[in-house]
């Protein structure tokens, strides 16, 4: 494992904002795209109901 | 999109083969097919890239004498500037493609762009702010990189906030587009200014001194490559959520159409 | 021709007779420049030496004000509807009013530029080259700004959102502007290059500005 040096504390936050924002966004498209797609199954349901 | 009679010049033939092929990969329910298929391999790719950079980075890279350890910092500073940028260039074609091709997912890919290109600026922003402190021992100094990563995330902001702000969508997606290309255009123009004010200012170099050595390209390639895959795993998803969102909306106006009808 | 000098005749007028448009610019340039050496300090070397700098950017937000109701009172009366149908091109009329604003707006601020200066404790050698430079760099910020005003026509908050929109754009002007005084760009003194900048800046901005302007208003008001 690499010795992270004096300045140990700014390469850890620069990688885990980085990874966080990431993965946030990575959550976030996901959730948006089960939502609308769930959205859009329901309005059809209801469509093929009538 | 498809011309019924075939041209006669190569050229010709070439445009109809071109529109043709375009109208094919831009038909949103095309989209949702064989962006089904991409997907699973961008996640793949792009985690396998991530694992590899992470380790090389963090087990495989020698002490670098000039710059400390924090220069591996640069593996997660300058793909976001990199996909930064190119997040900008991807807004601006697809308002390009919108405007003269009318085609709605070109809307669609314009939207969905900008809100993930504004986020990695402003990753971008704040890597490059943390990577300053140690560096230059300060968290933001006015350099050419920085100033110009700035402007381009007040472009994004502008893009996304006059989005949102019209109320009608084929129209919010024209004017968008509009002031998409405006910028395109004025931002190497703003980019120019800037530099000249730094070069008289201070002739101080910006982030990157000298050669960057072979055992920092191979895992700085490697990331940028994992976070170009990455971007473009997230910008289809996000064209997916969209057009899904498109149809539920259409579908609800064709009901209340109908309903009226009755 | 005729009906070009006409509409700029017509809008000169108007802008004239409302008066609240320079009065709000004009007032609110001194009011900014009043309050900011109250908030730093009356440090007379200091407010020299970021004169030129404070003087451009209260210019900026003050033309800024103004900026969103160059096609909005024709878009509410219907005046700019029927324009649509008339004698001239769209860019043209687009190209006039842009030109009104700058006569009748920017014009005036930057004849403002020695009285503040005054205030700033700007050298007075400065006066002259910081009025001229402003009188060559603004035409570009109104008819940049006629971007904005017809990408935010029609909106409930359009003159919020505008500044947001319009001033990334205006930092070339602002960096050129500046270097003419502070000599930090060019050689102190030596401010032609300076200048054929701004004026580089402002005549591209009469010439394209009025194509994506045109564009905008054709989908705002359709």
């Amino acid at each position: 494992m690499l010795d992270l040096g004096p300045f140990s504390e700014f390469i850890i936050a620069a990688y885990s904002i980085s990874f966080v924002t990431l993965v946030g966004l990575i959550i976030w498209v996901h959730h948006s795209e089960s939502h609308h797609k769930k959205q859009l199954d329901l309005l059809k349901e209801t469509i093929d109901k009538q | 999109m498809t011309t019924t009679t075939e041209p006669t010049t190569f050229w010709g033939r070439l445009w109809t083969r071109f529109n043709n092929f375009f109208s094919t990969i831009a038909n949103p329910g095309n989209f949702l097919n064989y962006s089904a298929k991409i997907l699973p391999w961008l996640a793949g790719l792009s985690a396998i890239g991530f694992a590899t950079g992470l380790y090389i980075t963090f087990f495989k890279t020698p002490l670098d004498e000039e710059m400390g350890q924090t220069v591996i910092i640069m593996f997660v500073h300058v793909p976001a500037a990199w996909i930064a940028q190119m997040s900008y260039a991807l807004v601006a074609a697809s308002s390009f493609g919108l405007l003269v091709w009318r085609h709605p997912l070109a809307d669609v890919s314009a939207k969905a762009a900008a809100p993930l290109g504004a986020t990695i600026t402003f990753l971008c922003l704040v890597t490059g702010s943390i990577w300053g402190r140690p560096d230059w021992g300060t968290y933001w100094q006015w350099d050419l990189r920085m100033t110009s990563v700035l402007v381009l995330f007040l472009l994004f902001i502008g893009l996304i906030t006059l989005r949102s702000a019209i109320e009608e969508e084929t129209q919010a997606g024209k004017i968008t587009a509009i002031l998409a290309l405006v910028g395109v255009i004025l931002l190497p123009v703003i980019k120019l200014s800037v530099e000249w004010q730094q070069s008289a200012l201070h002739q101080k170099a910006g982030i990157i001194r000298g050669e960057v050595a072979i055992e920092f390209l191979i895992p700085l390639f490697i990331m940028a490559l994992s976070y170009t895959l990455l971007f473009f795993y997230l910008h289809m998803k996000a064209m997916r959520a969209e057009i899904y969102r498109r149809r539920t909306i259409s579908q609800q106006r064709r009901l209340a159409y109908e309903d009226h009808q009755d | 021709m005729n009906a070009f000098l006409a509409l700029l005749k017509r809008d000169i007028r108007l802008s004239l007779k409302e008066g609240g448009t320079i009065g709000i610019a004009l007032g609110f340039n001194l009011i900014v420049v009043t309050i900011l050496p109250l908030g730093i300090g009356p440090d007379q070397n200091l407010l020299n030496q970021i004169a030129p700098g404070v003087l451009w950017v209260t210019l900026l937000l003050s033309l800024l004000l103004s900026l969103d109701r160059l096609f909005l009172t024709d878009h509410e009366e219907g005046t700019l509807e029927q324009m649509f149908h008339g004698p001239l091109p769209l860019e043209l009329v687009v190209v006039a009013k842009a030109l009104a604003h700058w006569l009748t707006v920017g014009v005036p601020l930057s004849l403002m530029t020695p009285a503040l200066g005054l205030l700033m404790n700007l050298s007075t050698e400065q006066f002259g080259i910081l009025t001229l430079a402003a009188l060559i760099g603004t035409p570009a910020l109104s008819f940049l700004g006629a971007i904005g005003a017809a990408l935010t026509l029609g909106l409930k908050r359009g003159g919020l959102l505008l500044p947001l929109l319009i001033l990334p754009f205006f930092i070339p002007t602002l960096i050129f502007g500046v270097s003419t005084t502070t000599g930090y760009l060019f050689p102190a003194g030596n401010y032609d290059s300076a200048l054929a900048l701004l004026a580089a800046i402002s005549l591209s901005s009469i010439v394209l500005a009025p194509f994506p302007t045109a564009w905008a208003l054709r989908f705002n008001m359709n």
